[in-house]
């Protein structure tokens, strides 16, 4: 699985078409998954993070760079997303960081 | 050289921006012209302070400051330009994104629309003109130094006009940095090179 990771609207489906086409995998036949905040309940992290990285390519939206939210929901939600990111990190066997349109690999 | 300088509120992106126009200029031997482009309206007193402490410490430095809070200003600027010799090129600081995109997008006139949900379209239609009057600054610029600002890292809103204000902020950071020589991001007062690299 290859990561991109990076803040909203920075371009980040972009650069993993860029990626696919770069690599020689169409995109059509390709796995992908987006992961803005926190998808379903945060309780098992690591199985979360397990079925995402069976995809080939996930697209992380960072989301924990902004106040602390007032809502102890949304708190807690924001929080797993950041765990759940180096989660999938941790998976992949790539991580690109997306910022206004270019990667950069950290990984 | 067209470099596109992005950061965080406080992260010090507009003292490396200064640092490296100035460091141009040093190097043209302070012959080229040094364009200060200024974005900010200033409708109140905090506005007004802003201005004045960044002028403060632009002050005796070389810097014409231009005001241009608009697309159209900007692009009175540019037509202002013209080719010459390379020693002769402008090294030109613009600062920033952030305030140019709001004050056209939320013009008085326009922004009724602004508060609706924006397709790509729209966004792509808003950011085009501002994108070519940049292009147009960067081929006729020595240096370009371009200021943006990183807004994004709460994640979406549910506010229809702050949507539509991250939207056309990141489109046209990235329609700038896919024509730039170099973009970094500033953390800390120090540049995370993208694309190209400077010192």
């Amino acid at each position: 699985m290859v990561l991109f990771t990076g803040p909203l609207y920075s371009g980040k489906h972009e650069a993993a078409r860029a990626y696919a086409e770069a690599t020689g995998k169409p995109w059509a036949d390709l796995r992908v998954c987006e992961v803005q905040g926190m998808p379903g309940a945060p309780e098992d992290l690591q199985a979360a993070a397990d079925e995402l990285a069976a995809n080939d390519i996930v697209l992380y939206t960072e989301v924990g760079s902004g106040l602390v939210p007032v809502d102890e929901e949304e708190r807690q939600a924001r929080e797993a997303a950041g765990r759940l990111s180096i989660l999938l990190a941790e998976r992949a066997d790539e991580v690109y960081r997306v910022f206004c349109g270019i990667a950069k690999k950290l990984k | 050289m067209t470099t596109l300088v992005a950061g965080g509120a406080a992260s010090g992106k507009s003292e490396y921006a200064e640092r490296l126009v100035e460091a141009a200029y040093a190097a043209a031997d302070r012959r080229s012209p040094l364009w200060y482009i200024a974005t900010m309206a200033a409708p109140d007193d905090e506005s007004r302070e802003r201005i004045r402490k960044h002028r403060d410490r632009r002050a005796g430095k070389g810097y014409e400051t231009v005001e241009c809070p608009d697309g159209d200003a900007l692009a009175a600027f540019a037509a202002r330009l013209t080719s010459g010799a390379e020693e002769d090129l402008p090294v030109i600081l613009l600062d920033d994104f952030g305030n140019l995109v709001a004050n056209e997008l939320f013009a008085p006139d326009r922004v009724e629309a602004a508060l609706h949900p924006m397709n790509d379209e729209q966004v792509a239609r808003f950011v085009q003109p501002l994108v070519e009057t940049l292009k147009t600054i960067h081929r006729l610029a020595g240096t370009l130094v371009l200021v943006s600002n990183d807004v994004f890292g709460d994640g979406p809103s549910d506010d229809p006009g702050v949507d539509n204000y991250m939207r056309c902020l990141a489109a046209l950071d990235r329609s700038v940095a896919a024509f730039a020589d170099n973009v970094c991001e500033v953390a800390a007062g120090l540049p995370d090179y993208y694309k190209g690299g400077l010192s």
